[in-house]
């Protein structure tokens, strides 16, 4: 057909233009498409965070954190550890000597305190379905040489002066030996008043009364000397570690379907790790974990699905409770209503099993959500129209230009199709046919290249933070504990992934063959309205 | 009796050049009659494009009539002008116009609707002695092959009318030549008429009817 043959000929042999255009739509495409799957996933993924409960098929949470005002009722263990606010006090003193190679890791339970496990007795069964508890800590892992802490303190060199009365007995003794002594000299024939007589009187005395005895008592001085910093040579690393009870593996921290690697936890010395950590980290199943003395076997890799509860390795409630040194205590309970509707009358029973009790439940929306999560999401989400727009808009006057460009200088081609005999019809199709292959080229183009700008993105492993402003409320002191560690505690870090659906695929598309096709149709106009001499008169 | 294919009577083309009125074609009036040769002199500027534009429907007049076997063309629609010179009108020009994205053959094939149309372009191409050139894009091909494959292009519907704006403008006179006797055959021969511009003075020995116009009108 000979419309085929002059179709082919003009994009092909016009490469320069057809690059062009092709190349403008395809941009405008790829843009659109990419921006409005990031969108889309910011706002899944704050979906997520602001409803972490939903993730899991829980209805509400219980965690612990004392105000100050509601004291009463608190246990020992308790209180050690708001006293202890979650600092770590390194006596160096009691790991060893200086210059001995010390390694330990010390658990804190940072603001979720703990609570005895037999505190879930007293929830009311009659509205709570199920429950499953859970320890979940953060461990600092100390590595380094203990310093040497010896300080030499220079003392003495004091002079003192002693003024002391001689006691009775000591006058008595004095006068029996002067006595002797001047006996012995008038004995010797001599004057004691004589120059020598007085020589042998102290000879005597000396003789009969030797020393004397005092007591003195130095006076009490504080000696003060400034210690130097010392410098020390120890290695600090935090991560969150947490017990989940394995009896419940359904619904808890972690479930079994969150498993992506390996299995669920059978026994004592084995743990899941989070495949965040994993991958930081460069752990697989197989390597062996050590917590101070005792080891653990990763056994599988995890995806968590509740992310306020995020934790970077996961063992069972028993092992954590001993590694923590937390016998019969957990920080977290999971609950399940037994009656949708009845979740606030649950959250309700659920605040007075213990005091200081935090229930949030999956009716909760969020709070202020702040963060590079909520940060970006807000901007896409104001800016995806505008953008949108003005990409729509920048591609279009593009296209526009190169298809007026190119089709004045068609002027005159144009010109001799009419005088050939074409119809102002057969060469409207014609150039419009040019125009579809155009955007339709471009718009493959176009979204091959946003599928694979999204691919690299969701590779590139970025995760956004996400933590909440309230400070009265439970959630937002888990965001907030974990928001103090910043190194591989993955708890707050929401893992960023696009992905692209059909219909947003589409859109990009169809705005690549529209714009083209009604660039290309204005840019054509002007041409047509020619008389064929107008047209060929034209000098291009 | 011959037939009369084109006739104009009192026609007049105006351009306006700012306050200016340009009367291109000033109060014309001519026949054309089926199988002449009519050849069109002039100076440059002395309005024979102008006038065989009108006669070719490629312009419409400012007034006056223009009448094509009969049909007032000043009246018809687009539709209709574009058939007239698809079927009854064959152009040449000084420059050639070939669609430079596309073949000889192509080219020659440009004007037709039907499904033959490339056994027919080779057929033309043949005939004007270019066979071997056909699938050559014109940006290989001489002015003289350019020329023969418009008039190719020209004659591929087998209009009555075939209408050359200085063909031989942009040629050596040897090939101008060459030009000059294809169409003079195809009025001798085939019986085509042929209406001519040309600064060419040998070309008025061929002619049948000489027009010459100055200023727009016909001296």
């Amino acid at each position: 057909m000979f419309y085929l043959k002059y179709l082919q000929a003009e994009l092909v042999r016009r490469w320069g233009n057809t690059l062009a255009i092709v190349s403008g739509l395809a941009i405008a495409s790829t843009i659109i498409i990419v921006i409005i799957s990031i969108s889309q996933a910011l706002s899944k993924t704050q979906e997520k965070v602001l409803n972490p409960l939903q993730n899991i098929g829980t209805d509400a949470m219980v965690t612990r954190s004392i105000d100050q005002g509601n004291n009463d009722n608190i246990d020992v263990t308790t209180i050690d550890e708001m006293r202890s606010e979650n600092r770590i006090t390194t006596d160096f003193s009691k790991l060893g000597n200086p210059g001995d190679k010390f390694n330990r890791d010390v658990f804190l339970p940072g603001t979720q305190l703990t609570f005895e496990t037999n505190t879930t007795d007293k929830i009311d069964k009659n509205i709570v379905a199920d429950y499953a508890t859970g320890l979940l800590m953060t461990v600092t892992h100390q590595e380094g040489t203990i310093p040497d802490l010896s300080v030499d303190v220079k003392t003495g060199g004091e002079s003192l002066e002693v003024n002391q009365q001689l006691d009775d007995s000591q006058r008595s003794g004095f006068r029996d030996s002067m006595e002797k002594a001047q006996q012995e000299v008038k004995d010797k024939g001599l004057d004691p008043r004589s120059e020598e007589g007085r020589l042998a009187l102290d000879k005597a005395i000396k003789k009969y009364n030797p020393s004397f005895n005092f007591n003195i008592t130095t006076p009490e001085r504080t000696l003060r000397q400034q210690v130097c910093s010392f410098s020390t040579d120890v290695n600090s690393e935090t991560l969150t570690v947490a017990g989940v009870d394995i009896n419940k593996t359904d619904f808890g921290l972690i479930t079994k379907k969150d498993i992506v690697d390996g299995k669920y936890l059978e026994n004592d010395d084995q743990a899941l790790i989070s495949k965040s950590y994993a991958d930081k980290k460069s752990k697989k199943i197989g390597d062996k974990i050590k917590f101070n003395d005792q080891e653990l076997t990763i056994i599988g890799i995890v995806v968590p699905q509740l992310y306020s509860e995020t934790a970077d390795i996961y063992t069972t409630l028993s092992k954590m409770q001993t590694l923590s040194d937390k016998k019969d205590r957990i920080n977290i309970v999971l609950a399940k209503a037994k009656n949708a509707g009845a979740v606030d009358e649950v959250s309700k029973s659920l605040e007075g099993i213990m005091s200081g009790a935090k229930v949030i439940n999956s009716k909760d929306t969020a709070k202020e959500v702040t963060g590079s999560l909520a940060s970006a999401t807000n901007l896409t989400n104001r800016f995806i129209g505008l953008v949108s727009a003005i990409v729509v808009g920048a591609a279009f006057v593009i296209v526009s230009l190169l298809s007026i460009i190119s089709l004045n200088k068609r002027t005159r081609e144009i010109g001799t199709l009419k005088a050939i005999g074409w119809t102002n019809t057969k060469i409207t199709r014609q150039i419009f046919l040019e125009k579809l292959v155009l955007g339709i080229v471009g718009a493959l183009v176009g979204v091959v290249l946003a599928v694979g700008s999204i691919a690299l993105l969701n590779r590139a492993g970025i995760s956004l933070t996400a933590s909440v402003s309230d400070s009265s409320n439970g959630f937002a002191q888990m965001f907030r504990r974990f928001g103090q560690n910043n190194q591989s505690s993955t708890a707050n870090q929401i893992p960023f992934q696009a992905t692209y659906s059909l219909s947003v695929i589409g859109i990009g598309a169809l705005v690549a063959i529209i714009g083209s096709i009604i660039a290309g149709g204005l840019a054509a106009q002007k041409s047509l309205k020619l008389k064929p001499q107008e047209a060929l008169r034209n000098l291009e | 009796m011959k037939k009369t294919l084109i006739e104009l009577k009192n026609a007049s083309k105006y351009f306006k050049q700012g306050n200016r009125i340009i009367k291109a074609v000033d109060n014309v009036s001519l026949k054309v009659d089926q199988g002449e040769f009519v050849v069109i002199v002039g100076a440059s500027g002395s309005g024979k494009s102008t006038l065989m534009q009108l006669m070719g429907g490629l312009d419409t007049a400012s007034s006056g009539e223009v009448t094509v076997e009969g049909k007032n063309i000043q009246k018809m629609k687009e539709i209709e002008l574009a058939k007239l010179r698809q079927n009854t009108f064959g152009f040449i020009f000084q420059n050639f116009n070939l669609i430079p994205t596309l073949t000889a053959q192509e080219n020659v094939e440009a004007p037709v609707i039907d499904k033959d149309g490339s056994k027919k372009a080779y057929e033309m191409l043949v005939k004007v002695g270019l066979a071997d050139r056909a699938d050559h894009l014109p940006n290989l091909l001489s002015g003289g092959e350019q020329q023969r494959v418009a008039i190719a292009r020209a004659l591929i519907n087998n209009p009555d009318i075939i209408f050359a704006d200085e063909p031989t403008g942009n040629l050596d006179s040897k090939t101008g030549e060459e030009i000059i006797a294809i169409l003079k055959d195809l009025n001798k021969k085939e019986g085509k008429t042929v209406v001519m511009i040309t600064h060419d003075l040998d070309a008025k020995k061929i002619a049948d009817k000489l027009i010459s116009i100055k200023d727009g009108k016909i001296s």
